[in-house]
């Protein structure tokens, strides 16, 4: 029921997971499905809400925050890719290299930051060969496209996330997990969700470089130095892979992955749901 | 000062109610040397700590900044904020206080911690000779027992606290506890009402002990209701509660000082009690027969009791704690200190007095007693004692009757008709109105009643008993409507037989006579009246 549900693919990889029919209309969720990861109550800020329609939150601890916050009803479902990857089987190739994600801008935000300081950087700390995912805004500025080209590395953008129900990509996530399974490594200059992602993917993360700022950036929830003291394991060129796996299946709630049954409950997704809601 | 984040921490979060309130104020007055306190304790607990170095601990972000703020002009005084789990486990305390228990000392961003996990940090950071001040609500105390059902709220991200098996069930397992970690229990109190501000602190030995009974009784009916929607009032259970030996065993909560090895003594009470800082002064003028009621005290806003009156049982009908010269003032007390009590050879010594109280019971249910007995005379005897002498302004639950029949008051006066209103209200509240109407204690005392509009019930059992009570009423005055309507009825149908009897023997001879008579008479009244108005008009 909101646009945001749709986003990379999300509702179509649940619906995916819960044996839903494959439709170029994404199937409606009763409630608003976490998109990203966040250090608040799971959702974006500019979230809108409305009393009684639930939530459902990647992760026990974002379920606590978000019950502190007065958000009822919250249910953990657990992360779309923590979905994907339990129903994708990984190939046999052979992992290698990087794959490294710039902190990025979300739609009309603006990143300020060295790029060719990250690049050195890169460059500097990285074993092997680097391939550099940017989002699609900077994917699609020649000049930071260029820059990253340039520097020799791999440049590739998963794709447009979708927005409002328009130019939707059912094989976001699809993609962005088949780039992850061919490195060896993921890392980024902020801890984020690509980085939680890799780690489930099977990478080893690091986080390191100028973590660039956004134009008027507040740092909600305590903002970057909370997640620096918070995980600050995950920071560095070097992580300990056991933590980082124990971390990553914590906030992507990849230990508490619901039944497809259970799913098409919470979602509304049986036949008495769907004539509910025609 | 800003607050150090050890991490955990709730940028968004604030705990309200915080543990305080003078009796828990008096224990964290009792800590020594380098003072840890975690969780939220009120400003005024914190002021009340007399160590040079304090450290805070509270896990959400704007409580620390006010306290911070606070503090800013106090040096040695440091504020933390995260969750216990990650507070350095290093013996640097001297004193640690959790008065506030160990529910609220995790967060969201950490595993929900164990009753026992808590204890354990806690004692990671005491030192060899150090002590604990420790508070543990009782998840089947009074408060919960009685509690309205409610929503869960904002807090309740975690299970339950009854859910956690580490918990420890009564105020003996709790010792044991600590004697197991290496400590030594020196005080344990039972907490009424409210586990986060109590007004009745009391140790086992003091609850066990018959001729504190009375004492204990008018503390727990004048230490108010635990806070929340409530399912009933639990006080009128304070008699049976303590007969029972259950005051400690449903105690809302329960506090404990204990010591490692090396501790010196710190004396502790046995009964501390919260001071009666909202008695409101009577009127200058207040006396046995002063007509207006000088208190707004009511059964739903009682008044803690104090004492320490020892060395004269009994203070003038005016007097108030507070005034120079009264017993608690020349006992050393300053206002809104709690009132404590002392186990002694000779007896239960209150602070700074020379003689211990004496025993007795709790006027107020002697004269309960006496009313559901329905024994008149014997209530009649009492209320007059009472409204008779230097105590008859003193609430009725803040006067011992001793063995010779002597009324020792507790608190002091309120006023003589507010007094007695509020004891005629108890009658109402134990369902002893139908036998005790509720004029009538001041009509027993020789006085006009004055009926003091009863407010209306707040809990539960309160509320059903007023509704059945008053569908009583209201069948019994619907029994009444129909009683005097067919008194009507009847009386109608009199009249009209009488009507009917009339028309009869006017139909006679006589009778016609007789209306001939009268009309007569009304003829020659009319014509009279008609000559006079002409003779007036013509004039």
């Amino acid at each position: 029921m909101h646009h945001a549900n749709h986003y990379y693919g999300h509702s179509a990889v649940m619906a995916r997971y819960c044996g839903l029919p494959e439709s170029p209309d994404p199937p409606r969720i009763r409630g608003y499905l976490q998109h990203g990861w966040n250090i608040g109550d799971g959702m974006a800020p500019d979230h809108e809400f409305t009393p009684g329609v639930p939530s459902f939150v990647w992760s026990e601890r974002t379920r606590r925050r978000a019950w502190s916050m007065g958000r009822r009803p919250v249910y953990v479902t657990g992360a779309p890719w923590a979905y994907l990857v339990e129903i994708t089987p990984a190939p046999d190739a052979v992992r290698e290299g990087t794959i490294w994600y710039p902190f990025h801008g979300w739609e009309g935000q603006h990143v300020q930051g060295d790029h060719d300081r990250l690049i050195a950087e890169i460059r500097d700390t990285e074993p092997g060969p680097v391939t550099v995912c940017l989002y699609w805004q900077e994917y699609r500025t020649a000049g930071v496209r260029r820059r990253y080209e340039r520097a020799g590395f791999r440049v590739i953008c998963h794709g447009y996330r979708g927005g409002w129900w328009r130019d939707l990509d059912p094989g976001f996530l699809d993609r962005q997990l088949a780039e992850q399974r061919r490195h060896r490594r993921v890392a980024s200059n902020r801890l984020c969700s690509a980085i939680f992602y890799g780690i489930l993917a099977g990478c080893e993360p690091a986080v390191y470089g100028d973590p660039m700022r956004l134009r008027d950036e507040r740092d909600l929830f305590g903002g970057r130095p909370r997640i620096r003291r918070q995980w600050a394991g995950l920071h560095g060129a070097e992580v300990d892979p056991g933590a980082a796996r124990a971390a990553a299946v914590d906030e992507l709630g990849a230990d508490r992955l619901l039944s497809p049954a259970e799913l098409r409950l919470l979602f509304r997704w049986t036949a008495e749901g769907r004539e509910a809601a025609a | 000062m800003t607050a150090l984040l050890l991490g955990g921490e709730m940028p968004h979060w604030s705990d309200g109610e915080p543990a305080g309130g003078p009796v828990l104020r008096r224990l964290a007055a009792s800590a020594r040397g380098h003072t840890l306190i975690v969780g939220p304790h009120e400003p005024e607990l914190i002021d009340a700590v007399p160590a040079r170095q304090i450290t805070v601990l509270v896990r959400g972000v704007p409580d620390a900044e006010t306290l911070a703020t606070r503090y800013a002009g106090r040096p040695g005084v440091e504020v933390c904020c995260g969750s216990l789990a990650k507070l350095a486990a290093v013996p640097a305390y001297d004193t640690v206080i959790a008065l506030d228990g160990l529910d609220r000392a995790g967060s969201t961003e950490t595993e929900d911690l164990t009753w026992a996990a808590g204890l354990a940090l806690l004692l990671a950071v005491l030192r060899p000779g150090g002590r604990l001040l420790l508070g543990c609500a009782n998840p089947a105390g009074l408060h919960r027992l009685y509690a309205a059902a409610a929503e869960p709220g904002d807090a309740d991200w975690a299970a339950p606290a009854g859910d956690d098996p580490t918990r420890p069930v009564g105020l003996d397992d709790l010792r044991e506890r600590l004697r197991a970690a290496g400590l030594t229990p020196e005080r344990g109190y039972a907490a009424h009402p409210s586990p986060r501000n109590p007004a009745v602190l009391v140790t086992d030995a003091a609850l066990a002990d018959p001729e504190l009974a009375g004492l204990l009784t008018s503390a727990l009916r004048r230490a108010g209701r635990p806070s929340g929607p409530l399912l009933a009032d639990p006080r009128p259970l304070a008699p049976a509660l303590l007969r029972h030996r259950l005051a400690s065993a449903l105690a809302p909560a329960w506090f404990v000082a204990a010591t490692r090895p090396g501790h010196p003594p710190t004396p502790l009470p046995d009964v501390l009690l919260a001071p009666a800082a909202d008695n409101p002064k009577p009127a200058p003028s207040a006396t046995s027969d002063d007509p207006k009621p000088t208190s707004s005290s009511t059964p739903d806003n009682p008044k803690p009791t104090s004492f320490a009156t020892a060395d004269n049982p009994k203070p003038a009908p005016s007097a108030t704690p507070d005034e120079p010269g009264t017993p608690s003032a020349r006992a050393g007390h300053e206002p809104g200190t709690p009132s404590a009590l002392w186990r002694t050879a000779r007896g239960w010594l209150p602070d700074g007095a020379d003689e211990p109280l004496p025993t007795g019971r709790c006027l107020h249910d002697v004269l309960l007693s006496a009313a559901r007995r329905g024994n008149l005379p014997e209530m009649r005897a009492l209320l007059t004692a009472w409204q008779s002498g230097d105590a008859a302004g003193v609430d009725a639950d803040a006067i011992l009757v001793t063995g010779d029949g002597g009324l020792y008051p507790l608190a002091a006066p309120a006023g003589p008709d507010a007094a007695l209103s509020r004891f005629a209200g108890a009658l109402h509240d134990e369902n002893l109105a139908d036998r005790w109407p509720a004029g009538l204690p001041a009509a027993m005392t020789g006085r006009d009643p004055d009926p003091v509009p009863r407010p209306a019930p707040e809990t539960f059992r309160e509320l059903s008993a007023a509704h059945d009570r008053l569908a009583r009423e209201l069948s019994e005055a619907r029994a009444q409507i129909e009683w005097y309507e067919q008194s009507a009825a009847t009386m109608r149908a009199d009249l009209s037989r009488a009507h009917r009897v009339i028309a009869v023997l006017r139909a006679t001879t006589p009778g016609r006579a007789a209306t001939a008579v009268l009309g007569g008479v009304r003829g020659g009244k009319r014509l009279a009246r008609t000559v006079l108005t002409r003779l007036r008009s013509t004039a």
